[in-house]
C-alpha cells in the first residue's frame, strides 16, 4: 500500500517539475517578445521619420527654388503644393518628437539610467538641432536667401541626419545584442529544465524500480515462505510456528493458514487417539483370540485324553471278547490274559503322563529364580545317571558365557531333563551318544542349546508335528509322544521359543530361548 | 457270498489287530487279512503286493502318517476306488465328518467290531 503511494508521488513530482520547467520557458519568451519589439519599433520609427523630415524639407526648398522661376498662372498651383510639402514635414517632425518621448518612457532593461540618458540625451539633442535647422532652412528659404547659403543649411542638415540615424542604427544595434542575450538565457534557462526534467524523470523511474522490486519482494517472499511452509506441514510437520507476521493480506492468510494447521493438528492427535484405542482393541481382540486358541488346545487335549483314555479300554473289552468267543480258551487263557495285563499297565501309564502335563500346564505361571545352569544341569544329569551309564554316553557342558538363568527350576528342570533323555533315547545304535549342553546371551535371551550325534528327525517331513501331542518318529523306541510337547507348552508360557536344527543319523541341535 | 476277498488292515495298536483279525475270522473264515501299523506301511504294502484289497480297514492315530493322510494319499493313486472303513477309537464330530468328506469312505465304525457290526457294514458294501 505505501509503497504503492510512494510510486504515485513520484509519478506526480515529474508531472510539476515538468510543467513548472515548462513555464518558466515560456516565460522567458515572453519577456523577449514583450519588451523588446516596442523598442525597437520606436526606433526604426524615428529613423523613418527623420528621413522623412529631411526629404520633406528638401523637396519643399527645391519647390519653393522653381517657384521664382516659373510662369504666374502656375504660381498658384506650385505655392499650394510647397504648402502642403510643409505641413507633412511638420507633421512627420511633430511624429518624430512623439516617438522620441515614447522611447524616453519604455525602461531598457540592461541599461543603466546613465548610459540611458547619456544615448537619449545625445539623440535628443542631434534631433532639436536637426528640427531647429529644419525649421531654419524653411525660414531662409521663405525670406529668400541665396542659393548659396540654402545649400550650406542642407548640407549641415544632411551630416545631422547622419548623425541620427547613425545613433539610431547604434542604439538598434545594441537593442539587437540585448535580445540576442536574453535569447540565449532563454535557451539555457530551457536546457537547464530539460535537463532537470530528465534528471527527475530518471529518478522517478529508479525510484519506481526500486519501490516496484521491494513491493514484488514484500508479496513474493512471504508467497514463497507460506509455500514451503505448506510444503513442510505437508509432511507432517504440524508443530512449527508461522513464519510470516505482517499485517496485509498476506499476513491474515498466514494467520488462517496457522488456525488451519492448528485444526488439522487437533483432528490428527483425535485420529492417533482413535487409532491407539484400536490398536488396544485388537490388541484385546488378539488376547482373546489367543486365550480361545488356548481353550481349544484344552479342548483337544481333553479330546486326546479321553481318546488315550479309552483306547486301552477298548483293547481290554476286545481281549474279554476274544477270550469269551475262543473255543479253545483253556489254552490260551494264559496269553490272554497276560495283554489284558499289559493293556491295563498301558492305560497306566497314560494317565499318569497326562496328569503330569496337566499339572505343569496348570503351574505355567511359577515364581522365578535366579538358577545356576551349572548346578542345575548336573542335578540333571545325577536324575539320568543310569541311562548315562547303560548307554555309555559322554555329556560336555560349557556355562561360561552365561552362568545364571532367571527361571521357575521346576520348569527348566522339565525342559532340561526332557532334552536330554531324548538326546539319549534316540542314539545311533552301537554309538555312545555325544551330548553338548551350553549356554550363551542372544538378543536379550538366554539361549540354552542341547546337541546330539543321535538318529536325528527328518524335519522336512516330520518337523510341523515335532512339538505336537503323543507324536512318535521312531517306532523301535519306546516313547509316549508327550515330552517335547511339554517341553515348547513351558518355554511359550514363558514367553520364549525353541528352534530345532535336525539331519537324519548326524543329530539334532535343540535350541531353547529363554527370557 | 460277499464281494469281499481281500481286507487290508491298518493300525498301530497290535492288540487291536489281533482282535480284529480274530473276529473277522469269526465273521467269514475264508477272509484274507494282511496287516499294516501305520499309513506308511500301508502305502508300500499296496504299491508292491501282488493282490489288493477288496476293503481297507483304517486306524485315524497312527505314527509316521495317519489315516487322513493315507486317504490323502489314496484319493491320488490308482486305489482311489477301494472302500475304507474308518475304525476308531475316536467318537469325535470332527473326525467323524471329515472321514465321510472322502468319497471312498463307506463307513464310520468306533471300536470295537462285534459281529452284529461287521455283518451291517458287509451287507452295506455288497448292496
Amino acid at each position: 500500500m505505501i509503497t504503492i503511494l510512494i510510486v504515485a508521488l513520484a509519478g506526480g513530482l515529474v508531472g510539476i517539475v515538468g510543467y513548472h520547467s515548462n513555464r518558466l520557458i515560456v516565460s522567458s519568451y515572453d519577456v523577449v517578445s514583450n519588451e523588446s519589439s516596442p523598442r525597437l519599433f520606436l526606433l526604426s520609427r524615428i529613423s523613418d521619420q527623420a528621413n522623412r523630415i529631411q526629404v520633406e524639407a528638401i523637396s519643399y526648398v527645391l519647390l519653393k527654388l522653381t517657384q521664382s522661376d516659373v510662369e504666374d498662372e502656375s504660381v498658384s498651383s506650385a505655392s499650394k503644393q510647397s504648402n502642403e510639402e510643409l505641413m507633412e514635414m511638420q507633421e512627420a517632425s511633430e511624429r518624430f518628437s512623439q516617438y522620441l518621448k515614447s522611447l524616453q518612457e519604455i525602461d531598457c532593461l540592461n541599461c543603466s539610467e546613465e548610459d540611458k540618458k547619456l544615448v537619449y540625451g545625445e539623440i535628443e539633442k542631434t534631433s532639436s538641432l536637426f528640427l531647429s535647422l529644419c525649421s531654419k532652412l524653411v525660414e531662409a528659404v521663405e525670406n529668400g536667401e541665396t542659393n548659396e547659403s540654402l545649400a550650406k543649411l542642407k548640407n549641415e542638415m544632411e551630416a545631422l541626419e547622419q548623425v541620427l540615424l547613425s545613433l539610431v542604427a547604434e542604439e538598434i544595434d545594441k537593442e539587437h545584442i540585448i535580445l540576442k542575450k536574453r535569447m540565449e538565457t532563454a535557451t539555457k534557462n530551457a536546457r537547464y529544465s530539460n535537463k532537470l526534467i530528465f534528471l527527475i524523470t530518471g529518478l522517478a523511474v529508479f525510484l519506481t524500480i526500486v519501490m516496484g522490486a521491494l513491493l514484488a519482494n514484500s508479496i513474493v517472499k512471504p508467497i514463497v515462505q507460506l509455500k514451503s511452509f505448506a510444503q513442510s506441514v505437508g509432511q507432517g510437520n504440524l508443530d512449527q510456528k508461522m513464519p510470516i507476521n505482517s499485517r496485509d493480506e498476506i499476513g491474515s492468510l498466514s494467520k488462517s493458514f496457522q488456525q488451519m494447521m492448528k485444526d488439522l493438528k487437533r483432528t490428527l492427535e483425535e485420529k492417533t487417539k482413535l487409532v491407539e484405542l484400536a490398536a488396544e482393541a485388537k490388541n484385546e481382540r488378539l488376547r482373546v483370540s489367543e486365550l480361545k486358541k488356548r481353550n481349544q488346545e484344552l479342548e483337544q487335549f481333553a479330546y486326546i485324553t479321553s481318546h488315550d483314555l479309552k483306547a486301552p479300554l477298548v483293547n481290554i473289552s476286545s481281549v474279554i471278547t476274544m477270550i469269551e468267543m475262543s473255543d479253545e480258551v483253556d489254552k490260551n487263557t494264559a496269553f490272554l490274559m497276560d495283554k489284558i495285563k499289559s493293556t491295563v499297565s498301558s492305560m497306566r501309564q497314560k494317565i499318569a503322563k497326562l496328569n503330569e502335563v496337566i499339572k505343569l500346564k496348570k503351574n505355567m505361571k511359577l515364581v522365578p529364580q535366579t538358577i545356576s545352569l551349572s548346578d542345575h544341569t548336573q542335578e540333571v544329569l545325577k536324575n539320568l545317571e543310569a541311562q548315562i551309564n547303560e548307554t555309555n554316553a559322554i555329556v560336555k557342558t560349557d556355562f561360561s558365557h552365561c552362568e545364571t538363568i532367571v527361571f521357575p527350576s521346576i520348569h527348566l528342570h522339565h525342559i532340561l531333563i526332557n532334552l536330554i533323555s531324548n538326546a539319549l533315547k534316540y542314539k545311533k545304535p552301537g554309538v555312545p551318544p555325544l551330548i553338548e549342553v551350553t549356554s550363551v546371551n542372544s538378543e536379550g535371551y538366554v539361549c540354552l542349546v542341547v546337541k546330539d550325534n543321535g538318529l536325528g528327525i527328518d524335519l522336512d517331513t516330520y518337523g510341523s508335528k515335532l512339538f505336537g501331542l503323543f507324536q512318535r518318529f521312531h517306532l523301535a523306541i519306546e516313547g509316549d509322544g508327550v515330552g517335547l510337547h511339554v517341553v515348547k507348552s513351558i518355554i511359550e508360557s514363558h514367553g520364549g521359543k525353541i528352534h530345532v536344527d535336525s539331519k537324519p543319523n548326524e543329530g539334532t541341535t535343540f535350541k531353547v530361548y529363554l527370557t | 457270498m460277499s464281494k469281499i476277498k481281500r481286507i487290508l488292515l491298518v493300525d498301530d495298536d497290535s492288540l487291536t489287530n489281533l482282535f480284529t483279525k480274530f473276529i473277522l475270522g469269526r465273521y467269514n473264515k475264508e477272509l484274507e487279512i494282511n496287516v499294516c501299523l501305520n499309513g506308511e506301511e500301508a502305502i508300500n504294502y499296496l504299491q508292491t503286493t501282488d493282490s489288493p484289497p477288496d476293503l481297507i480297514i483304517l486306524d485315524i492315530n497312527m505314527p509316521l502318517i495317519n489315516g487322513f493322510e493315507f486317504l490323502d494319499w489314496q484319493s491320488q493313486s490308482s486305489f482311489q476306488e477301494t472302500c475304507v472303513v474308518m475304525y476308531s477309537t475316536s467318537d469325535r464330530e470332527e473326525d467323524i465328518k471329515l472321514s465321510l468328506q472322502y468319497k471312498q469312505v463307506v463307513e464310520y465304525i468306533e471300536k470295537p467290531f462285534d459281529l452284529q457290526k461287521i455283518k451291517v457294514l458287509f451287507d452295506k458294501i455288497d448292496h
